[in-house]
């Protein structure tokens, strides 16, 4: 069932892709739109032009997940046409949804060989942003995460009404300036389904002021599920409370993943909580180390840690 | 229509819809074991069943694991296999011990069940998994093997084979007309209460290898 | 099995605490050693792809291979007998015992038993019948059921089974595993020399062979194909694997994965009944060895999306590895078969009407297919049984209508742009430091655990128009 996809070493061959289509999902969209924001400044700082496809929305795997098939196909037919309409690589800021589109369309459009033939294009264009980044990792520069650094989508949970400032009783707990504890949970779609496993964390070491912690049982699902979060509230609500406790254990300032999904289920429960705990994509935490005057390309490091760039 | 009948329609009308993935054929069998020598099939055997919590007794000669035997047997209850499927040195030695110690093969169930060392010959002992094999026929009886505590076994260096399939290639002939083989690794054991390993719950609780030359 | 059963036995299962301290420990455990042991192959993929293949490829021809097998048998000696169901392959083997005056049964573990209830069908014949696994007696004892397919009684403790022993075989309380299992022993040992009649299910048949594969680490397997006048071998016909070699690798992927060992201590492979009573001393072994072959349901599996699960090989680790189980246990799956392997088998086998539930309760994480030996998509097969409840079952009108709306508005980008303005207005005022704590509808099941955040004030395409 697996389509031919470019390998992510292939994307670190010369020529690169000098133009990539962002499809930001729908939750980054709605929801939490630093991240496609940080998604984008990562990519542009990486050297290739982004642009955004107009019209998309979701990938349709809400309904998908759920069994209603003519739901997910309605949602999910104008996606794929409009992503092939499109050339280049096709950079997703999520697992999940990046699974649906290389691995579930096809299933989804099985019956119907246009369209399945469509997916599978589009499939094997399909690229997670961190995978991606990982492969042209050696093309931008990324520096220190400022002391002062707040992801945005844990704004409830340590802010208040205006965003920014820290919450009462937060001063004590608030990491030393300059130096963040980050546990990064491996969402299940991206290791499991994506088969992106280190590229996240290569691009975390990358960071200073990043120290990431361990985190037990890391690549156990964090309940989120779609809507299997809704349908099953007290199974979802358990591991939830099981993977918070390991949050709390691990002594992380931030949890950072690679989906949106799995964040928003992780900041509801921490902060249903009342734990300190932010959470944030990995593309706000590099973003937020890109250096603010960013250095000519050529000063770019000969070697770096994640990919060898071409001779 | 009867119930063979039956079942098989519905099988063959499930298959009709059954989605069952067409896959490339996988790698051929291959254990890195099985073009070594010899020697380190010896080797493994016996570094696998030290693992394996089996006390291991290397001989070089006959007369020795003859001597072994019996030293491991002591003054307790045997119920052995027959002489003629035991090495001949071991059924000389033990045709000296005293009356009423060897359990004759014919006596009642109950009887047999006092034994408290067994003592079996091998068809094959596999390196790899520090495993034994043993045909059930009416020259090798099951009970030996299974209903004392302690588990006495005779394993000739002609009886080494690295894996299990080269086991059952060795044995092709004899196996069609047997009734069962056993393989044997290890002590009976059982880990159902909290996953405390616990051995000899219904099968020998001890087991011992004597390995000849 | 209604919803609302499904439901109240994982709330009960979640609010007892020891069960979810013994879960933990248990199912972490065995994911540790189940990994170890597959360290130990030189290519562990390879070993598994075999496995797969073998099992896919009975599959692929399922009743020419039934066929063969059934000649294969007869040839060794072995009488055959079809079972289309649970009544029948009771009867058939109640039918054994009575017709050759057996009055005492021992049983090795067997699912297939489980599933078809044979030991209350036995006992109503005036058969007397006793588990001889460890963890199958202590249920037997405790009148209980299993609750893992490999680890019976995963969600006892020592003390209880400590006190099931005290209260039913009148013994002093402890709650030494030792001290148990060697009560256990001898109480079980006088059954053993008794019983006329052995039990046991069977791991694989191997088809070019005739031969019956069972295997146990205690030994009881042995005792009941061994000591008993007659075997009888229950095994669903999902059970068959072509050759000695396919054999090999199932063989290899069973230990590793259902107790992390590279082999289980005994593997039984029965050709049949004794070849020899007439010599002296007189063969041991069984002088009949019959074989039931048991659909039960399992033809439905076979039929469409979910034939692939047939390829199972009743391991267990799909259920270590499934964050729902480890959460829940066995018994909230209200089947024998729980865990994802459950999730699946139970409602294809038994109807998808009473099971419903099952294959929604898993987050599809994948957990439970990476862990699979012979590399069964589980996620898949539950979302084809997802799409078979939406397909023919009564679904909740909420939902229904829930799914629909929001598929019309994501199908249309310019009527969530409008809509997307209505929730800035309207949310706010409902919320608190930017999180809905209660959310009305389907989505109270999202704020009974967890804050919701609200849309942000500037979407990520907006931020894109501005830029430009």
């Amino acid at each position: 069932m697996s389509a031919e996809r470019p390998l992510a070493g292939d994307l670190a061959r010369e020529p690169r892709p000098r133009v990539v289509q962002l499809f930001p999902t729908c939750l980054v969209n709605e929801l939490v739109p630093e991240v496609g924001r940080a998604a984008v400044e990562l990519l542009e700082r990486a050297g290739v032009a982004v642009e955004l496809p107009a019209g998309l929305a979701c990938c349709g795997q809400p309904a998908w997940n759920a069994g209603f098939v003519a739901e997910a196909k309605a949602v999910a037919r104008g996606t794929i046409e409009r992503l092939a309409a499109t050339q280049g690589p096709i950079v997703v800021p999520s697992g999940s949804c990046g699974d649906m589109l290389v691995h579930q369309m096809l299933e989804l459009f099985r019956d119907e060989p246009r369209l399945a033939a469509t997916a599978r294009v589009v499939a094997s264009r399909v690229v997670e942003l961190t995978q991606f980044l990982a492969a042209v990792a050696g093309t931008f520069h990324l520096a220190a995460v400022p002391g002062s650094f707040r992801p945005a989508v844990s704004r409830g949970a340590d802010a208040g009404v205006d965003g920014n400032s820290p919450a009462p009783g937060e001063t004590g707990t608030s990491p030393p300036p300059g130096r963040t504890r980050v546990a990064y949970h491996p969402s299940c779609h991206l290791v499991r389904g994506l088969g992106v496993g280190g590229e996240p964390v290569e691009l975390l070491r990358r960071v200073a002021g990043v120290e990431l912690v361990p985190l037990e049982k890391s690549e156990e699902c964090c309940g989120f599920g779609g809507l299997f979060s809704v349908k099953q509230p007290e199974l979802s609500g358990a591991m939830l409370d099981a993977k918070c406790r390991a949050l709390e254990a691990s002594g992380a300032d931030v949890v950072a993943s690679c989906d949106s999904g799995c964040l928003l289920h992780l900041a509801g429960g921490l902060a249903r909580r009342g734990s300190s705990i932010r959470t944030c994509h990995v593309a706000e935490l590099l973003a937020a180390a890109l250096p603010s005057a960013p250095p000519p390309l050529s000063q770019a490091p000969a070697s770096p840690p994640a990919a060898a760039p071409p001779p | 229509m009867n119930a063979r009948e039956e079942i098989l329609g519905r099988v063959r009308a499930a298959l009709r819809t059954a989605r069952i993935p067409a896959e490339p054929p996988p790698p051929p069998p291959s254990s890195p074991l099985e073009s070594a020598p010899s020697h380190e099939w010896r080797a493994r055997f016996a570094a696998e069943l030290r693992a394996l919590g089996v006390a291991l007794h290397e001989e070089a000669s006959d007369a020795a694991v003859a001597e072994r035997v019996v030293a491991l047997i002591g003054t307790r209850r045997l119920l052995a296999w027959p002489d003629a499927t035991l090495p001949p040195a071991v059924a000389a030695r033990l045709a000296q011990l005293p009356a009423g110690q060897r359990l004759d093969l014919a006596a009642p169930r109950a009887a047999l069940a006092t034994a408290e060392v067994g003592l079996t010959a091998v068809d094959a002992a596999i390196a790899e998994t520090g495993s034994l094999l043993l045909i059930a026929a009416h020259d090798r009886p099951r009970t030996p093997s299974l209903l004392p505590p302690l588990h006495v076994a005779i394993v000739r260096g002609s009886d080494l084979v690295p894996t299990l399939r080269a086991a059952l290639a060795k044995l092709r002939h004899a196996l069609p007309s047997a009734a069962a083989l056993h393989r044997i690794t290890g002590p009976s054991r059982t880990a159902d209460i909290e996953l405390q390993l616990t051995l000899g719950v219904h099968g020998p609780g001890a087991l011992a290898v004597v390995l000849g030359p | 099995m209604s919803d609302s059963l499904f439901r109240a036995r994982v709330r009960a299962a979640l609010a007892d605490e020891t069960l979810h301290v013994a879960l933990g420990r248990a199912t972490a455990q065995l994911q540790a050693r189940r990994a170890t042991a597959f360290a130990s192959l030189q290519d562990p993929a390879a070993v598994r792809a075999r496995a797969r293949a073998g099992k896919l490829a009975a599959l692929r021809t399922l009743d020419l291979q039934l066929e063969e097998f059934e000649r294969r048998l007869v040839a060794n000696g072995i009488t055959v007998h079809w079972a289309r169901d649970a009544e029948e392959a009771c009867a058939t083997i109640v039918a054994i015992a009575t017709s050759r005056g057996c009055r005492r049964a021992v049983k090795g573990k067997s699912m297939a038993s489980e599933e078809i209830e044979l030991n209350a069908a036995l006992e109503a014949a005036g058969v007397e019948v006793v588990e001889s696994d460890l963890g199958e007696y202590v249920v037997q004892l405790d009148r209980d059921r299993p609750s893992h397919i490999i680890l019976p009684i995963l969600h006892r403790t020592r003390e209880q089974v400590g006190r099931i022993f005290e209260r039913e075989l009148g013994v002093d309380w402890t709650p030494d595993p030792a001290a148990l299992a060697r009560i256990a022993r001898e109480r079980l040992r006088e059954r053993f020399l008794a019983a006329d009649l052995g039990i046991t299910g069977a791991n694989f048949g191997v088809v070019e062979t005739g031969t019956l594969c069972i295997v146990s680490n205690e030994g009881n397997v042995r005792m009941s194909s061994s000591l008993p006048r007659v075997h009888v071998a229950l095994l669903g016909i999902d059970k068959l694997v072509p050759t000695q070699d396919d054999l090999d690798a199932a063989l290899q992927v069973l230990a590793r994965s259902a107790t992390g060992q590279q082999s289980t201590v005994y593997v039984s492979l029965v050709n049949g009944p004794r070849r020899r009573a007439d010599a002296t001393p007189p063969e041991e072994g069984p002088d009949e060895v019959h074989v039931v072959l048991l659909d039960h349901g399992r033809t439905r599996t076979l039929a469409g999306e979910t034939a692939e699960m047939l390829a199972c090989i009743r391991c267990g680790a799909c259920l270590n590895a499934c964050p729902v189980f480890q959460q829940v246990g066995g018994h909230a799956y209200g089947s024998i078969y729980p865990g994802p392997m459950g999730s699946v088998l139970t409602p294809t086998m038994r109807g998808l009407a009473d099971h419903a539930e099952l294959p929604q309760a898993s987050s599809l994480c994948g957990a439970c297919k990476e862990a699979c030996p012979v590399g069964i998509d589980l996620p898949r097969l539950l979302l084809a049984l997802r799409r078979a409840t939406v397909a023919e079952q009564p679904i909740a009108p909420t939902l229904r209508l829930a799914l629909r709306a929001w598929a019309f508005v994501m199908a249309r980008p310019r009527l969530l742009r409008l809509l997307r303005r209505v929730a800035r207005v309207v949310a706010p005022h409902l919320a608190r430091r930017g999180w809905l704590r209660r959310a009305p509808g389907l989505l109270s099941g999202w704020t009974a655990h967890r804050d919701l955040p609200l849309p942000a004030a500037q979407s990520f395409d907006e931020w894109w128009a501005t830029r430009r």
